[in-house]
């Protein structure tokens, strides 16, 4: 229900920045507030889930894919607050497209949303540590995502650079995060699980394609500056296999991970 | 000065090269990601016969440890040795509060992670067993695990919580079917023929306690109980807990709490009222025959619900034998299936990586170096 809510909130959310991207105003006031408060409704669903299965509420698809849409309407606001939405209006719109489609899925029957106990091996602090740092990084490069098609599409250099800049501001933040989600936290947690830390099981083969995506990415960039398309274009790619990894492993390869 | 040796250390140390192996390591990741790796040969001709020959040729069917990935991986590590070893240098010859140490403890960290996971994956030996309550198990360092207490929590609605595995560890003393020199593969040879557990290890199988045990005494079955793995022993030591995520640390091994099996033994009843609890493949006497206990099945039934099995027995009866499928109430000749007891066999892992802190120390120096190289930039970028 409170679900559904900020759904609803996240819509409504949209379709003012729907209409603030054909106005010639510079700031859209209201709806970062809308996504504020839908990200803060998704909060509180992930804050009951955690109560009802008493272990934080990361331990299977619906509610990865609830506390993907919780980030992604979060960074609206912050993207506003941080004044970023005056480079780019396609930017915050963007994000609150990226959360309503994350809650759709959600409710797909592709992502069961009956509460249910996490299986043992998922009981432990460094899955949360791995999940939720995992799921930041990429938030973070979902913005990159958005800034470097945007970068790709600007007409005049002094755009080019800016989203540049942004691209590469948004992907230096999430890299590190990702990095100790996705590996570094991954990698203890299945240490102590299972008694190995790395073990090229499909999730962590993509999650390492991703790693090195976004790795070529940072080095291109400090060989070829801002002018080449090459850049935006890896960060798009890495965009795509990170969204693969989370979702296409899940459902097409077979693994440890497939219960997330 | 334009030496073999000058171009060979330009190109080692390039920036570009870096770049270009990077994409090169991610592709054939792309590669070990999507063609299923470890299977046996028939399996790809099977599933992609247009492929299957190229994939056995470039020994893509163990990708990450064929030529080409090692090849890619070594001048990989060339690279970044170089890369470290000339920016240390450019480094350490500026004023000290303009160095920037990030990227070198960042490569340096990756350097230790690449040579460590070699080194782990040629030293580290894992054993796998099945044991069940008054079982033990040989630990490497001439001590065994006695355990004196499984359980499984199970929540509410019938999923499993968590498996637990209480025991000792003390000298290794008594004999047992599990006797073995954890050193070789002695134990591994032993026991690992059946398939087992829901992660698809492979487990060493053990013997139950008794074949066929009356409640209370032994059984007249026919059959000696299994002596070994009968006794309870509970010697002075030092008392353990391993439970799923809390695996028991010794010295130079680890314990895991790896999986758990759970099965159902019949008990039958004759009419004067005394109970045989029955092994599978074990049978108890009737006046004209016997019951045979086969195995049990699972009815369908919604996941994860609590539901009663159907226990499969071969009953004979004055030479004619059939098979019977029984519910709790149902009476098997002169016997009466009284229900069932509930017998557990935790699944443990007990593995030995001397290399392992080396790679944690990598990981910890490349975490630091991330974070002071985008600390720093992050902090170039707002000025």
């Amino acid at each position: 229900m409170i679900a559904t809510l900020a759904f609803a909130l996240l819509l409504v959310s949209q379709v003012l920045q729907g209409i603030w991207l054909f106005r010639r105003s510079s700031r859209e006031h209201v709806s970062p507030w809308i996504s504020l408060a839908a990200g803060l409704l998704l909060a509180i669903t992930v804050v009951q889930r955690s109560i009802a299965i008493r272990f934080f509420a990361l331990t299977n698809l619906y509610e990865s894919l609830l506390f993907l849409a919780m980030l992604a309407a979060l960074a609206v606001f912050g993207l506003a607050r941080l004044r970023l939405t005056a480079d780019s209006k396609a930017l915050p719109f963007a994000m609150n497209m990226l959360a309503i489609v994350f809650l759709a899925l959600a409710s797909s029957p592709l992502a069961p949303s009956a509460i249910r106990p996490p299986v043992p091996a998922l009981q432990s602090g460094w899955l949360v540590l791995h999940v939720s740092f995992t799921f930041i990084g990429e938030i973070f490069f979902a913005v990159g995502l958005v800034t470097a098609i945007l970068q790709l599409a600007a007409r005049d250099e002094e755009r080019r650079r800016r989203f540049d800049r942004l691209t590469y501001t948004s992907i230096a933040i999430g890299y590190p995060i990702f990095t100790a989600g996705a590996l570094v936290f991954g990698a203890i947690w299945a240490e102590n699980a299972w008694g190995r830390w790395w073990g090229w099981d499909p999730k962590e083969t993509w999650a390492l394609i991703t790693w090195l995506t976004y790795t070529a990415y940072l080095h291109f960039r400090l060989v070829r500056k801002n002018t080449s398309k090459l850049m935006p274009m890896l960060v798009i790619l890495g965009f795509l296999i990170a969204m693969f990894t989370f979702f296409g492993v899940n459902f097409l390869l077979k693994g440890l991970h497939s219960y997330a | 000065m334009n030496t073999l040796v000058d171009r060979l250390y330009a190109f080692l140390r390039s920036l570009r090269l870096a770049a270009v192996l990077l994409i090169i390591l991610a592709l054939l990741s792309v590669a070990g990601g999507i063609i299923p790796q470890g299977k046996p040969a028939d399996f790809y001709f099977s599933q992609m016969p247009s492929l299957a020959r190229l994939i056995l040729w470039l020994g893509f069917d163990r990708l990450f440890t064929s030529r080409i990935f090692m090849i890619a991986v070594a001048l990989f590590t060339m690279n970044l040795t170089v890369c470290t070893v000339h920016r240390l240098g450019n480094e350490l010859a500026k004023p000290r509060t303009m160095r920037r140490h990030g990227p070198d403890l960042l490569h340096i960290g990756l350097i230790i992670i690449i040579f460590g996971s070699i080194l782990t994956s040629r030293t580290r030996t894992e054993h796998f067993f099945t044991a069940g309550e008054g079982q033990h198990i040989h630990l490497p360092d001439r001590q065994a695990l006695y355990i004196t207490r499984l359980e499984q929590e199970i929540y509410e609605g019938g999923r499993v919580r968590t498996w637990i595995t209480e025991g000792s560890i003390g000298p290794a003393s008594v004999e047992t079917p599990h006797d073995g020199d954890m050193g070789g593969d002695t134990l591994g040879e032993e026991g690992y023929a059946a398939e087992a557990g829901s992660l698809g290890m492979r487990m060493p199988s053990v013997s139950l306690p008794a074949a066929s045990t009356e409640r209370g005494t032994l059984s007249t079955s026919g059959t000696e109980p299994n002596a070994a793995a009968q006794q309870h022993i509970q010697p002075q030591g030092t008392p353990v807990t391993i439970k799923v995520n809390t695996p028991y640390r010794g010295k130079g091994y680890t314990i895991y709490q790896y999986d758990w099996k759970t099965f159902s033994l019949p008990i039958l009843a004759d009419a004067a009222g005394t109970q045989f609890v029955l092994q599978s493949g074990r049978k108890v006497a009737t006046p004209d025959g016997f019951v045979l206990f086969m195995a049990t099945e699972q009815p369908p039934a919604p996941k994860d619900a609590p539901v009663e099995p159907i226990a499969v027995f071969l009953l004979e009866q004055q030479g004619t034998r059939t098979l019977v499928r029984a519910r709790p109430g149902d009476r098997l000749g002169s016997f009466l299936l009284k229900g069932y007891e509930i017998r557990s066999l935790s699944g443990l892992k007990i593995k030995s990586d001397p290399w392992f802190p080396l790679v944690l120390a990598g990981i910890i120096i490349a975490m630091v170096g991330i974070l002071l190289t985008y600390i720093r930039k992050l902090k170039g970028l707002s000025a």
